[in-house]
């Protein structure tokens, strides 16, 4: 390399190879493939379908479904990709992995674990599920990867996608025109279920402010403003406000401090600490402290949000923000060491799974949503063969809930963690520390389970049969809790909720 | 001509230094190889899953390639910078600020189809040479550290983009990430991941050697790389290199950012994570060294590690191993690359033990 | 020229703003002891990391490969702890843990003559990757992993006049090591050869004293430090490990440490500024009224813009030890 320069030749080349290159970069013109109309979908929930289908020929035991082994399935695998952060965010992906778990016990098949460490892995982790001749389930676990679900299921249509939490159908009539034949979206009633447990924050408040308590307030920490958690938010309060009017029908009075007192607010429209705007009846406002952290994983701000709430006297703080429960327990943990208590208040809330052996005695319960079963379902119908059925039947959107039936199969979706749910998790922990001869669990089982029971047993009785007689009034239809899916929407009843 | 092509491959000890690299990287995977037998996994079955998806069949190297772009054009921004004498690791802020700049001409201007693609490329170019003009001036007007205030600016950067996507340019349906490209604004895909993005990425690979190694302004460059003192005595105005060094990186940042943004599908945006942009910076740094800095070897260096990324995968679905394992023996990989002299080392070893 | 009198003119206005910001927080209802105590518990990490890579630059070495030391120095103490029940003592060997990495790239700098930045680089890279695998492999529940609340090292509580304040014991111990830290530099043989090091090393290898060992003794010590830092966070604060656990405080503590023109003392009042900021950032996120005017994402800015700003604004002060990052030669 003597030369500082170039020759005019050279000169000439290089510009030449440079713009080819440049060109073969930009020049393509995108293709018109598909059709951009903007047709905007409304998504109709049908829960409960009654549907008078014969589905599956095995014998239906409650929800549990025995079936036997299939007949000649060769080498079956489903594939389980998870969200970013994958297995151990206690929640989320734990759940579907479970749930994967459970169908290769009961069905015999294998599952592949595929775990995506950024957004970039979403399409690689589908497109190598897909193409393994031997994968005929492939689930994706979160709404980030619908669109990637997108675009890989379109590219194989023969083999199956489910979708937990995801709206690809939504996506595929936007951009397609119809819903895609191989795909199914998983979605949940969070918000049933998380007016189910506002309701039970609110009463617990109660109840311990007649016992001399000062607890005005409960709390909820979220992960990122999207609109799967506004479904929660609005749930949450919504639940709360139902709580305190059972609590004013069956005692004739409003309860102490957070039914009554005055600090929630005064002005137009507000009458002795209730909120009654025009034609729109009365509602307790404000009684939920609330925040968006912007994060699913940086625990240091569920900690950073929980401990003001506290410090404000919210009894106990939902978690939506999967792992961020771990910050709320810190922060429950301080004030706990600090008045030397064995349980709570204060309490959290746990989410999407069982989260309550976390910290025995300071998780009031958990909001379970039951994305295991989901995955467990999807593999069912794929083992019987009636997945692309079942797609056809529900425009490739099923949504679990409370009391919700496919068929003949119960297919529960959200329900409040109870004392058999428990064991299962602590099940969980109990098999990670055979495994690795390792302490997992924060205590040994019997002592989770006593302090967990203590706990729930010290609350009367009345609290927990509001919670029953909730579920059963969602469960038939007799309330409604709003499920909110546009900022329009939102703004409304948080105009009336706080 | 083609004899003089590889007599001076000879001089120029290339072999020497692939050598190295090779070596390097034997040892990153000798390093991950160990880990896995000291947790019971299969080595040999998750090495064999690793390469031959991400290398095997003509879908994984696409894939591969997808992964190599972006990495790319932030090695070459680390290599300008050490070819010049600097340590410029910056590509990772100003990489992000080229991806935002990227969502917003992608995804908030409308043009027509072909201008739109280049004039939403060329303005994250621009918008990461822009992010790179306080490093050089700090250097040049203040003799600031380059590796500590690059170091301020991409933390900087990262919570500054980290709002523009939450709260600026969010997407108005899906608060999580920035408005996606728009259709005019995206690169051709040719496989799963791939698009033509990376054609540019190769041109731009090529544009540097043609600059750094053919042209009076590369020329001047090197040799303030090579010794100030020298450069002075020649006459070269020193600031003036050091400036093109930081800026020129700064645009090749930009253009990585955009590559993710408006060359990636299925999404053609910067989620409010940064996830898909994040790391591509540092992880740059590393390709440049086992590609020893220059841009050929960088191409060769970057579709290895993209490889590796991908591969991942193929590891986990087939022998069970945690992918993030992968990013351990990359560090290792790099930290063997950082010892200069470790293949000499290895020699010399090599050369006593047969004397003996 | 020296200016001594800046820096400390700037660590007062820093204090002057925090009284300011904790006056107006007091007025607008919000518990400004609460804030404190975050405050200390983010320095603690931060302090431990920003004195000990004070002593290792003062040596001449510039290690970027905190954060990976964190993560590293943090799975360690939470094995150990668990292993022999006992906090404090899983925190001591996080400290080991940290030492002897530090040796290492001290090692690798001095003997190998690698490249410092790099490896510190490819050090965080490996770290992140290690942590992961190391979970999953060690208590097979991949993620995260919480262990018995009774390992957590219990703050003390402090009361003052009114208001109490809880505070953790190693907080104490952090700001105890920069006192160690000074005298250690600027009072002892080995603090001399240290520094001198750094600025000639020449003149030790001159006077015969090995210029490899004092670089590789101060790396360790550094790494003891950082490693304790890394420790503190899951046996002192979180009661658990996850990977985000670090969260960029390597980079907050090197940016402290570039801030305080590598003097002990100011690194650590400008690790409570930064503790302090990021405090006020989880306020400011979830206060209804505040968090929709102050975007917090700018709060977080705050250490890395101070940095730049005072770099940019005091740049006679030499701040640097003339050989920082580069392996020492025999000429």
């Amino acid at each position: 390399m003597n030369r500082k320069g170039l020759t005019k030749l050279e000169t000439a080349l290089a510009a030449l190879f440079v713009v080819a290159l440049i060109l073969a970069g930009v020049g393509w013109l995108q293709p018109v493939r598909e059709s951009m109309q903007t047709i905007t979908v409304t998504r109709t929930v049908t829960a409960g379908a009654q549907v008078e289908r014969t589905i599956t020929q095995t014998n239906v035991v409650t929800s549990t479904v025995t079936v036997e082994k299939p007949v000649s399935l060769g080498v079956f695998k489903i594939a389980v990709v998870s969200d970013i952060g994958g297995r151990g965010d206690l929640s989320f992906n734990d759940m579907a992995f479970k749930g994967g778990d459970e169908a290769v016990k009961d069905f015999g098949v294998q599952m592949v674990e595929l775990i995506s460490k950024t957004e970039a892995d979403y399409v690689p982790n589908l497109e190598t599920a897909a193409k393994d001749p031997n994968v005929n389930l492939i689930v994706g676990v979160g709404f980030l990867l619908s669109e990637a679900l997108l675009q890989v299921a379109r590219k194989y249509p023969d083999k199956n996608f489910a979708g937990i939490d995801t709206f690809t159908q939504a996506l595929a009539v936007q951009q397609l025109g119809k819903p895609l034949p191989n795909m199914l979206d998983i979605v949940y009633e969070e918000h049933k279920g998380s007016a189910m447990v506002g309701a039970l924050g609110c009463l617990v408040a109660a109840y311990h402010n007649e016992h001399g308590g000062n607890y005005p307030y409960i709390g909820g920490v979220f992960g990122i403003e999207i609109p799967v958690l506004w479904k929660f938010e609005i749930g949450y309060k919504w639940g709360c406000d139902w709580g305190l009017k059972w609590y004013e029908q069956r005692f004739g009075k409003r309860a102490p401090l957070i039914g009554e007192d005055g600090r929630y607010g005064s002005g137009p429209g507000w009458s002795e600490g209730l909120y009654c705007p025009v034609g729109k009846g009365c509602w307790y406002k404000g009684r939920v402290l609330w925040t968006y952290t912007g994060t699913f994983s940086d625990i240091t701000k569920g900690y950073a949000a929980a401990k003001p709430m506290y410090e404000q006297g919210a009894v106990a703080v939902y978690n939506i923000a999967g792992p961020l429960g771990l910050g709320i327990n810190q922060a429950v943990q301080e004030i706990a060491s600090e008045k030397k208590l064995q349980s709570g208040p204060p309490y959290w809330i746990g989410v999407d799974a069982n989260q309550d052996w976390i910290n025995p005695g300071f998780i009031i319960a958990s909001m379970m949503k039951r994305v295991d079963r989901g995955v467990y379902y999807a593999t069912l119908l794929t083992v019987i063969g009636k997945f692309k059925e079942v797609v056809a039947e529900y425009n490739g959107v099923l949504t679990l809930g409370v009391g919700t039936r496919v068929g003949r199969l119960e297919m529960e979706g959200i329900s409040v963690s109870t004392l058999e749910d428990l064991n299962e998790f602590i099940q969980m922990g109990v098999n990670a520390e055979k495994l690795t001869g390792r302490k997992v669990l924060p205590m040994p089982p019997e002592e989770i389970r006593k302090n967990v029971a203590e706990m729930r047993n010290k609350l009367p009785s009345w609290v927990w049969d509001a919670l029953t007689e909730l579920e059963s009034k969602i469960r038939s239809g007799q309330v409604e809790v709003p499920m909110v899916l546009t900022k329009d929407a939102v703004d409304s009843w948080r105009e009336l909720l706080g | 001509m083609i004899r003089e092509f590889f007599t001076g491959l000879w001089r120029a000890k290339v072999h020497h230094k692939a050598a190295e690299s090779f070596v390097a990287v034997l040892v990153g995977l000798g390093a991950g190889a160990l880990l896995m037998l000291a947790y019971g996994y299969d080595a040999g079955k998750a090495y064999t899953a690793l390469f031959a998806g991400a290398f095997g069949e003509p879908e994984g190297l696409l894939e591969t390639l997808a992964f190599a772009t972006p990495l790319i054009l932030t090695a070459l921004v680390f290599a300008i910078g050490v070819r010049t004498g600097l340590f410029n690791i910056g590509a990772e802020g100003q990489m992000y600020v080229g991806a935002i700049a990227a969502a917003y001409a992608g995804g908030m201007l409308s043009m027509p189809a072909g201008i739109h693609l280049i004039f939403a490329t060329l303005f994250s170019m621009v918008a990461g040479a822009l992010y790179a003009i306080p490093v050089s001036v700090l250097k040049v007007y203040r003799g600031v550290n380059e590796v500590v205030s690059t170091i301020m600016l991409n933390w900087t950067a990262f919570y500054l983009v980290q709002y523009l996507i939450t709260y600026v340019l969010a997407d108005p349906t899906r608060a999580e990430r920035a408005i996606p490209a728009a259709i005019t604004a995206r690169y051709a895909t040719i496989g799963a991941s791939l698009t033509t993005v990376f054609y540019v990425s190769l041109a731009a690979a090529t544009l540097t050697y043609f600059i750094m190694w053919r042209t009076v302004a590369g020329y001047e460059m090197r040799v303030v790389g090579y010794s100030q003192r020298v450069a002075r005595y020649a006459g070269i105005p020193i600031n003036r290199s050091i400036t093109i060094s930081i800026l020129l990186g700064g645009s090749l940042a930009g253009l990585a950012g955009a590559s993710q943004v408006l060359g990636r599908p299925p999404h053609w945006t910067v989620f409010a994570t940064m996830g898909n942009i994040v790391n591509l910076g540092f992880e740059g740094i590393g390709v440049s060294l086992i590609g020893r800095n220059h841009p050929a070897g960088i191409i060769l260096a970057a579709i290895f590690y993209g490889g590796l990324v991908h591969g991942g995968r193929y590891m986990e679905f087939a022998a069970g191993v945690a992918s993030e394992l992968v990013r351990a023996i990359n560090g290792f990989i790099i930290i063997a690359l950082a010892i200069p002299g470790l293949f000499d080392m290895f020699r010399r070893l090599l050369r006593r033990n047969r004397e003996i | 020229m020296r200016r001594p009198g800046v820096r400390v003119a700037a660590t007062l206005s820093g204090f002057t703003a925090l009284a300011i910001t904790l006056t107006i927080l007091q007025q607008s209802g919000l518990r400004p002891a609460g804030l404190i105590e975050t405050a200390l518990l983010a320095m603690t990490p931060l302090a431990f990391a920003a004195v000990g890579e004070t002593i290792n630059e003062k040596s001449g070495q510039i290690n970027v490969g905190i954060e990976g030391m964190f993560l590293l120095s943090a799975i360690a103490g939470v094995y150990m702890s668990e292993m022999v029940n006992s906090g404090v003592a899983g925190l001591f060997f996080g400290g080991l843990v940290g030492a002897l990495i530090g040796g290492l790239l001290g090692v690798l700098f001095t003997l190998g003559k690698a490249d410092q930045v790099v490896a510190g680089l490819a050090l965080n890279i490996l770290a992140a990757g290690l942590f992961q695998y190391l979970l999953m492999a060690i208590w097979a529940f991949p993620g995260i992993h919480i262990f018995p609340r009774e390992l957590v090292i219990p703050r003390i509580v402090i009361p003052l006049g009114e208001i109490s304040l809880a505070v953790s014991p190693i907080t104490l111990a952090a700001c105890a090591s920069t006192a160690i830290a000074v005298y250690l530099l600027y009072r002892t043989m080995l603090g001399l050869r240290i520094r001198a090091v750094g600025e000639k090393p020449e003149l030790l290898d001159v006077a015969g004293l090995s210029v490899a060992r004092t670089r590789i003794v101060a790396g360790v010590l550094a790494g003891f430090l950082v490693g304790l830092g890394g420790a503190f966070m899951p046996l002192g604060w979180f009661g658990g490990l996850v990977k985000e656990i670090s969260a960029g405080r390597g980079f907050i503590a090197l940016a402290a440490v570039v801030f305080s023109g590598l003097n002990p003392v100011t690194a650590l009042a400008a690790t409570f500024l930064f503790g302090f900021a990021e405090g006020l950032a989880y306020i400011v996120v979830v206060t209804p009224g505040v968090k929709e005017v102050v975007p917090f994402h700018f709060v977080q800015m705050i250490p890395y813009i101070l940095t730049v700003a005072v770099l940019a604004l005091f740049p006679t002060l030499r701040r640097f030890p003339k050989a920082l990052g580069k392996p020492y030669v025999r000429e």
